[in-house]
């Protein structure tokens, strides 16, 4: 089996669909980069051109003062005092909140790429995993050595894993150093907030704590990776039932598109909570941003992903192994 | 065989991020799932019990009852609750539940909750700011005010404060309900007759939902910010600063320390 | 779960049907060690439906494939180990060099040695452009690296599919040279499809014609051959002769050339007593000819009764 999975990963390193979504990332991360150079550019000119440590420690005398002399909610004095405890750390380690550094920028891209660049990376890298040994004619080498079918499917399945993961550490690694060259590369153990829940629109802050940004990041990414695997799951599926490279590649790139659309036309259908597509943004969740379907939460869309990935195989291995090879 | 080496290379690499992801993973997900409760955080949570003897103050609305613009974090409310404490020799007590940001809508939403009604039914006073954020969100800001719009969110203000004070009423007909008026924040910009004449038309608005209810009183904020702004608006040229605050307490206070003598409403 | 029986590959009644249509209808043979085996039938009789039947990529309808003693089906890894095989073009990673071609395809079967490997390229002569990816590759040097790949774990049975498709002349018989080595020297049984007749005859030890998805007819190529001749008689009156030869049960395809030739197709041991009926009918036989046939006037006329049309 092991050397299964290497063939199969071999394979896909050598057709240079790695080197693809490599490139992809390497001319879009430094856009990015600039696009948030540009935010915090703007964001200190708002704030006029006084120094922001300045205004940092203003920040943190207004909110001790509201802090002891008010009568607050006692959830909102903790979230007060752990915005304190964040602000303190940005003073006490140099660190403009504004211009944070490339850790930060990890956290805020993996946030942001999430729910479409990845998935549409992780397609470009599933999408022709099998069909292309159907378009090469390989299949009919591949499935007359004495193996059984679901091994080999298996073996791709695996490769398909191992991929994304060595996908997602290669985003994590280019935006850390290339935005690290206007950002600096400091910012490790500063302190993120995490935590927040939403219901019935209101914000719940009573889950509110803190966490070193490394292992925030690391949280992030694990969340980002497992719905990576649901799409690359899914696509796999494609790739096993469609015969075309182009047309597997095309169908999983619409759903996936389709999926953010919709979660942003439609936030009113419930229905659509039980798509995928919809529940790919899982770093929704760590960051406490408001989730525009109501009714879902974090164990709902694990459940929901699982659930698909899981129904997907099941379709694949089922065809897979069934299926007379004509053409 | 350089090239074996590198394609080595890759697979442990990859077999390790799937390890790393995987743990990050997992951690997220204890994370999310059973998140670390901080142990000051937990006692602070029992309610407090309300000791209402002669009376309590509920502070309902948004930003201006919150007391947003207060460097000490007051706000009206903060002082009125003082006074009053000490009028009644600590045996009032006052709740504000009041949301920043919020618009009629938004308040007419949280109105329906069983809590917030529970404290509506105890409450003795009510003291209410509304409308700031329909207002000024409504009309499209005031780069840009749209008459049209303002009107039409101005008639669903309308519509939503009748609706607010007739639930108040219904589940408490002998509460004072005191709503203070709208002021316009940004009387000394460009804009100043448009933005003035849309304030004062909203203030009708709330005159004539007022007049139909006995015991709901306006309190006028308009001629406080009317002349000069700055002096007694945050830096945020929207909310009332402590000086803006103080003036709104005292007005307040005059209608209401009357009642406490009088020993309640009617 | 072995068969013992001396065949390398048999085939019982094998039927394939796809929709509604039987494509392979009840196809029994069998090939025996060390001889080349050629399955011959135009296109779309069946042949690559058979042959994807053979080695695993379709599913039998009905029927049985025993491929050294192991029945296919039920033991699909025993049965397919002891083949190899190229299932019409030889397609391999175009983006792998031959040797990572050759290594990939090794790593799937237990027990395959990089000595092993270097043996094959040996083998097919491919040492210079090994490690050169397929894409550069001429259809010769790919049909040598697909018949590499096949030889990898020493199979007992190769199966080919049409394998000088697209190859030039030269080409083809160094192919041929090549399979007839492998068959004698190292005791390979070969199974090969082919459309095109001559190269059949030229290669292969015993055929099987297939048409229209059924066996017509499985022989040694020499006894095809020897079977029947085509005898020319010149005689005269070529019409009496005629209905004489239409009226013997052994003769059959008379065709009449010209005013005094006569082509027959006949068991050549037979000349002599159809020429006796000819003296007893008072016709003269002035020229009796034998042709050798060829495997495309039998396959022709085998196939012909039954072509529509």
């Amino acid at each position: 089996m092991v050397s299964l999975v290497y063939n199969e990963f071999f394979k896909i390193i050598r057709k240079k669909r790695m080197l693809v979504v490599t490139l992809i990332l390497l001319i879009l991360i430094p856009i990015f980069t600039y696009a948030q150079y540009q935010a915090v550019d703007s964001a200190m000119k708002q704030l006029g051109t006084s120094d922001w440590r300045a205004i940092l420690q203003q920040q943190i005398i207004d909110q001790q003062n509201r802090l002891s002399s008010s009568r607050i909610a006692p959830e909102w004095k903790e979230y007060i005092r752990l915005n304190i405890k964040q602000q303190q750390y940005y003073l006490d380690h140099d660190i403009n909140p504004t211009t944070p550094g490339s850790p930060t920028f990890m956290r805020k891209f993996i946030e942001q790429a999430t729910e479409l660049f990845i998935p549409l990376l992780v397609v470009v890298l599933a999408a022709d995993l099998v069909s292309s040994e159907h378009a090469g004619g390989t299949i009919k080498l591949l499935l007359t050595r004495p193996v059984p079918r679901w091994k080999i499917l298996l073996s791709k399945y695996l490769s398909l894993l191992l991929s994304i993961s060595l996908l997602l550490l290669i985003t994590a690694i280019l935006s850390y150093l290339i935005s690290g060259i206007i950002f600096g590369y400091r910012g490790w153990d500063m302190p993120v907030l995490t935590g927040f829940q939403m219901e019935n629109e209101h914000l719940l802050t009573e889950n509110v704590h803190m966490v070193p940004q490394w292992k925030y990041i690391l949280m992030a990414y694990g969340l980002a990776w497992f719905s990576a695997i649901a799409v690359g799951t899914i696509t796999f599926m494609v790739s096993v039932l469609v015969r075309g490279t182009a047309a597997s590649m095309g169908a999983m790139l619409a759903a996936v598109v389709a999926g953010t659309l919709l979660s942003q036309v439609a936030p009113n259908w419930h229905e659509l909570k039980y798509i995928a597509f919809i529940n790919l943004n899982l770093t929704d969740y760590l960051a406490g941003n408001p989730i525009l379907v109501e009714g879902m939460n974090l164990p709902f869309s694990l459940t929901v992903l699982a659930v698909w990935s899981l129904v997907s195989l099941i379709i694949a291995f089922v065809s897979f192994t069934r299926r007379d090879i004509l053409a | 065989m350089k090239r074996k080496t590198t394609r080595t290379f890759f697979h442990l690499l990859a077999i390790t991020s799937f390890m790393l992801f995987l743990v990050g993973f997992i951690l997220a997900v204890w994370d999310l799932m059973y998140p670390p409760k901080t142990v000051a955080f937990q006692s602070k949570k029992t309610e407090q019990p309300i000791s209402s003897e002669e009376g309590l103050l509920l502070g309902l609305g948004d930003s201006q009852t919150r007391g947003i613009g207060d460097s000490k974090g007051l706000g009206y409310f903060g002082m009125v609750r003082n006074q009053l404490s000490k009028v009644t020799h600590g045996k009032s007590s006052a709740v504000n539940l009041a949301i920043s940001g919020q618009t009629s809508n938004d308040l007419l939403k949280q109105m329906k909750q069983d809590k917030v009604l529970l404290m509506v039914q105890k409450a003795k006073w009510i003291s209410i700011t509304i409308g700031g954020n329909d207002l000024f969100r409504g009309s499209g800001g005031l780069e840009k005010i749209n008459l049209e719009a303002a009107e039409k969110s101005r008639q669903q203000y309308e519509k939503n404060l009748k609706e607010i004070l007739t639930l108040i009423y219904k589940q408490n007909p002998k509460a004072l309900v005191f709503i203070f008026g709208l002021y316009n924040p940004f009387g000394d910009l460009d804009l100043k007759e448009t933005s003035s004449s849309l304030v004062s038309q909203w203030n009708e608005t709330i005159q004539k939902v007022t007049s139909k209810f006995d015991n709901a009183i306006i309190i006028p904020t308009f001629d406080l910010f009317q002349l000069n702004p700055s002096k007694y608006l945050y830096t945020d040229h929207f909310h009332p600063n402590e000086i803006g605050y103080e003036r709104m307490a005292t007005r307040l206070l005059q209608v209401l320390l009357d009642q406490v003598a009088e020993g309640g409403g009617k | 779960m072995k068969h013992q029986d001396d065949f390398v590959l048999s085939v019982e009644g094998l039927s394939k049907t796809i929709g509604k249509r039987e494509i392979v209808h009840d196809i029994t043979f069998q090939v025996k060690a060390g001889e080349i085996f050629g399955f011959l039938g135009p296109n779309g009789a069946g042949k690559t439906t058979t042959i994807r039947m053979l080695v695993g990529l379709i599913r039998p309808t009905k029927g049985k494939i025993i491929i050294d003693g192991y029945d296919l089906q039920q033991d699909f890894l025993q049965a397919i180990r002891h083949v190899g095989c190229i299932v019409e073009n030889p397609e391999l990673y175009p983006y792998l060099t031959g040797r990572e071609n050759l290594e990939h395809f090794a790593r799937m079967v237990k027990g395959i040695s990089q000595e092993r490997i270097d043996e094959v390229i040996e083998l097919v002569e491919l040492k210079e452009r090994i490690d050169d990816t397929v894409k550069t590759y001429s259809l010769g040097m790919r049909q040598r690296l697909g018949i590499a790949q096949a030889l990898l774990g020493k199979p007992k049975l190769l199966i080919l599919d049409e394998p000088t498709n697209g190859l030039d002349p030269a080409g083809i018989r160094e192919l041929r040279t090549f399979i007839r080595q492998l068959a004698t020297q190292e005791g390979i049984s070969v199974f090969i499809s082919s459309h095109i007749l001559h190269e059949v005859q030229l290669l292969c030890d015993r055929v099987a014609i297939i048409h229209q998805g059924k066996i017509l007819q499985t022989n040694s190529v020499t006894q095809l051959v020897d079977q029947e001749r085509k005898v020319e008689w010149i005689i005269h009156p070529v019409e009496k002769g005629v209905q004489i030869l239409k009226q013997i049960s052994y003769v059959s395809q008379v065709e009449i050339i010209d005013q005094a030739r006569i082509l027959t197709h006949m068991p050549p041991e037979k000349i002599a007593e159809v020429n006796h009926q000819m003296i007893d009918k008072n016709i003269d036989v002035t020229g009796i000819k034998q042709y050798k046939q060829t495997l495309e006037d039998i396959f022709l006329k085998m196939t012909e009764g039954n072509q529509v049309g």
